[in-house]
């Protein structure tokens, strides 16, 4: 029982990594490029709901979709202006711009914000349902089903928009995308800001049970990559299954393993995918 | 005479695409034999096998005896085939001594390497250009560049792959001279060219390749004749038909 | 549009004089400064650190800037170095000499057993992969208490000054080791750039193709160097070490601290040349200590967050770094 009930939890805090990494897949996809500070993203998003929460009264749910919308604008800004800077660059001008941005954006915050912890309170924050023997609490099971929706809308949005559709004839070939006539540009500007704003939308539904500081991102950087990387780099689909998977390895291992080495597991599995199959364990692209 | 190169049952599959269909053929020493078809039927990749960046999925490929299946393409460059790439593979940023010196490296160390690289560099014509930056220089030196690196590795067979794509007619009259010599010199060549004029001027023989299959292997004026071929371009623009 | 060859001496023998006048005066100049500053002093600390750092972005320069292998995570190698070291010190009392030529052997058999599965990777994932090792490598040094001491960390025996037991009295001792540590380093440096090795590696990071076609073996190419620099790496984790006496994992394996840090030196500086890595840590490290001591620790993000910002001009406006930008300003076309 206890097996179910972590499995259950793993799936729970799963869904959540599930739309934090479909941003970074989302990006990478389209782009070709690994967006290394995609984590810091995350931390705005939590800031964002949390002041929503603090000045407004609003709810972090709620404050999830303000998240969205501003870094939505942020990240097709941060891409106009630098990322597409390196589109074609060699790999250390990509992969530094981006880490780059890293740095920034999480010494920003630090300057900005204060390195305290923050957290918001909520009515519902300690209550849990009961379903099946199992306890569920309140706040996982919010973050799922905003997160659910959230990436049932973009699944959608992917499958049946003109956007969508071009987005993945651009991650396909972009070359071919451009002889269509496809604003190839235009097409990158709006999955950067989709990709980071997914992420920050995470980032904000899980503030009920998370605390938020400007050096959260760190946490999740290794969570986000070994999800995605599961999946197959590109493959939104597999960014799902990598992220509940994820969760599911994550409340697993506290089973067996001291609290230290949760994250030694997900570093191995990281890089014997890297190692053995790059190209992520759901075959295609 | 026994072949230099000796091809039997080359297979090459990409997912669905069969991109080299059971291609056998020989080269026999000091011969310069073209490869033409049209575009999209299998010439560079064919290439590729032969010089080891991509591995077959069947078939052999027997060189003066060795057998190059499998091999990395470094080795194969020490056995003594290299290709040539077009104009872009040039290594920019680096100077046309550099770049021919790299070739010298695949046999011997950096001084002597650095003696072939100029001796080569002299060979092809580029003389006196040697501190020149590999990407300053003019297409039809370019041209003559990616030769001189591969003469630098001492080979005995050159697979040279659109190494005129971008020249006028006088510059590739010059560079099929210069493989003339180079034949005469010792060095087997295998040619892929889309201008027609120029391969069937400088190839005593021609392989004609189709949807990754070879439909036919002649003298040039036979393979000209050969309806096969002809209905094969046929089905390409007329543009490359007309310029046979 | 012409591209400034790499190695400007080749082509220009008055160029070539500029330099090793150049170099003279710098030597010189490292030579000078420990006088001019007070032994025990802070400044003369910072000058260390200086030297360190500069050493570390060098051996990191030596496989991304010599054949576009960008690792972001050096700070493996560098922890395991001062672990391997401090162990072997502690438990065995083994001097900190020999614990250098073990932390040498060790790096170098890291980065030989990375370099298997993750020198096919292109550069994105290849990236990925090593700052996966650097973390992973930080995790055990955090759980692996028995043999590690855990999160708390490895104090360095405190003995009597020795140069055999690498503990001096005098900061001077410290300084001139690390010079020559980093003299060393460059030295190597520009051994694999101006011989045969370097030439492979340009060709191959030119066009890999055309470099095997060319009988270039890649593979061994980029294993070599990644070896070298793992190596090196370990060595300068050991110097750090017996200098601060004190380390713990989430120091000595940080990403940001030293794998980052490594990598942003040598970008500012000037990625692929050996002044590269010197000129980022003489900017760089002096401006971040500065700002520790002046702000507070929040505040102290500043200097940070400026580093990233030129981290992202460079990439993005003036990719051979800041030493392109003095040799544009110097006169030299």
């Amino acid at each position: 029982m206890e097996l179910i009930q972590a499995l259950v939890n793993g799936l729970l805090i799963g869904g959540v990594y599930a739309v934090i990494s479909i941003g970074l897949t989302l990006v990478f996809g389209v782009m070709s490029i690994i967006n290394f500070a995609q984590a810091e993203f995350l931390m705005l998003g939590m800031f964002i709901a949390f002041f929503c929460w603090q000045y407004l009264g609003l709810d972090p749910m709620i404050g999830a979709l303000v998240a969205f919308v501003v870094v939505f604008a942020l990240g097709m800004l941060v891409e106009r202006g630098l990322i597409e800077r390196v589109i074609g660059a060699p790999d250390v001008a990509q992969i530094f711009l981006t880490v780059g941005l890293l740095i920034v954006l999480e010494n920003a915050a630090l300057l900005a914000f204060g390195s305290d912890y923050r957290s918001v309170r909520v009515p519902y924050q300690t209550q849990a349902v009961q379903f099946a023997g199992l306890i569920i609490g309140v706040p996982y099971l919010l973050a799922f089903v905003v997160s659910l929706v959230a990436g049932v809308l973009l699944w959608a949005f992917m499958r049946f928009t003109w956007l969508g559709q071009a987005m993945r004839a651009t991650a396909q070939d972009s070359a071919a995308a451009l002889s269509l006539g496809m604003d190839v540009r235009r097409i990158r500007q709006i999955a950067f800001g989709l990709g980071v704003a997914m992420t920050a939308l995470g980032g904000a539904v899980i503030l009920p049970y998370f605390t938020a500081s400007p050096t959260v991102g760190a946490q999740f950087v290794v969570l986000m990559f070994t999800a995605v990387v599961l999946g197959g780099l590109g493959n939104v689909l597999g960014a799902v299954i990598g992220g509940l998977a994820v969760g599911v390895i994550q409340t697993l291992s506290t089973l067996v393993l001291p609290i230290q080495l949760q994250n030694l597991v997900l570093f191995i599995v990281f890089i014997l995918v890297l190692a053995l199959r790059p190209e992520g364990l759901l075959r295609q692209k | 005479m026994s072949a230099l190169l000796e091809v039997r049952g080359l297979r090459k599959r990409f997912g669905g695409l069969i991109a080299t269909d059971d291609v056998s053929f020989d080269v026999a020493p000091g011969e310069i034999v073209g490869l033409i078809g049209p575009n999209g039927a299998g010439k560079t990749t064919i290439f590729n096998q032969l010089c080891g960046l991509i591995r077959p999925d069947a078939g052999s490929i027997v060189f003066d005896g060795t057998s190059l299946a499998g091999m990395s393409a470094h080795r194969i460059c020490r056995v003594g085939v290299v290709k040539t790439f077009q104009n872009v593979a040039s290594f920019g940023d680096m100077t046309v001594l550099e770049n021919a010196t790299v070739g010298g490296l695949a046999r011997v160390g950096l001084a002597e390497a650095r003696e072939r690289a100029h001796a080569a560099i002299a060979r092809v014509g580029l003389a006196g250009r040697e501190e020149v930056m590999a990407a300053d220089l003019s297409l039809p030196e370019k041209a003559r560049l990616e030769l001189a690196r591969a003469l630098a590795t001492q080979p005995r067979m050159m697979l040279l792959d659109e190494a005129m794509a971008t020249l006028t007619p006088q510059e590739q009259r010059e560079i099929v001279g210069l493989v003339r010599e180079l034949r005469d010199e010792g060095i087997t060549f295998l040619v892929i060219e889309h201008h027609m004029k120029t391969i069937m001027a400088m190839c005593e023989r021609i392989l004609v390749l189709n949807f990754g299959q070879l439909i036919a292997s002649g003298t040039p004026a036979e393979v000209s004749r050969d309806p096969k071929v002809v209905s094969a371009y046929l089905g390409t623009s007329v543009q490359e038909a007309g310029d046979a | 549009m012409s591209r400034e060859p790499l190695d400007p001496g080749a082509s220009d023998a008055a160029a070539a004089r500029r330099c090793r006048i150049g170099w003279g005066l710098a030597l010189l100049v490292a030579l000078i400064v420990p006088w001019l500053l007070p032994d025990q002093g802070y400044s003369l600390r910072v000058a260390c650190l200086v030297l360190l750092f500069a050493t570390l972005a060098q051996a990191w320069n030596i496989a991304a800037g010599l054949s576009g292998l960008i690792s972001l995570g050096h700070a493996g190698f560098f922890g395991a170095g001062a672990y391997v070291s401090t162990l072997l010190l502690i438990h065995y009392g083994i001097s900190p000499w020999f614990g250098m030529i073990a932390a040498l052997v060790f790096g170098g058999l890291l980065a030989a057993l990375l370099s298997l599965p993750t020198l096919r990777l292109r550069g994105h994932y290849f990236a990925l992969a090593t700052l996966a090792f650097g973390e992973v490598m930080r995790v055990i040094g955090n759980s692996w208490s028995d043999v590690t001491g855990g999160p708390v960390g490895l104090s360095v025996p405190f003995a009597q000054p020795s140069f055999g037991g690498l503990q001096f009295a005098s900061l001077r001792s410290y300084y001139f080791l690390f010079l020559i540590a980093l003299i060393i380093t460059c030295l190597v440096f520009e051994r694999i750039r101006g011989g045969a090795l370097g030439l492979r590696l340009r060709a191959l990071k030119n066009h890999p193709d055309a470099a095997a076609s060319l009988g270039v073996d890649t593979t061994r190419a980029k294993f070599t160097v990644a070896v070298i620099s793992g190596a090196i790496t370990a060595v300068v984790g050991v110097l750090y070490a017996q200098f601060m006496f004190f380390f713990d994992p989430d120091t000595v394996f940080s990403l940001a601290g030293i794998s980052v840090r490594a990598a942003l030196i040598a970008i500012i500086g000037g990625m692929g040349a050996v002044a590269g890595p010197l000129i980022g840590a003489v900017l760089i490290i002096p401006i971040e200590e500065l700002s520790n001591m002046l702000f507070s620790a929040t505040a102290a993000g500043l200097s940070q967050l400026v580093f990233g910002a030129l981290l992202i001009a460079v990439v993005i406006w003036q990719p051979r770094g800041l030493l392109a930008l003095f040799r544009r300003l110097g006169g030299r076309k």
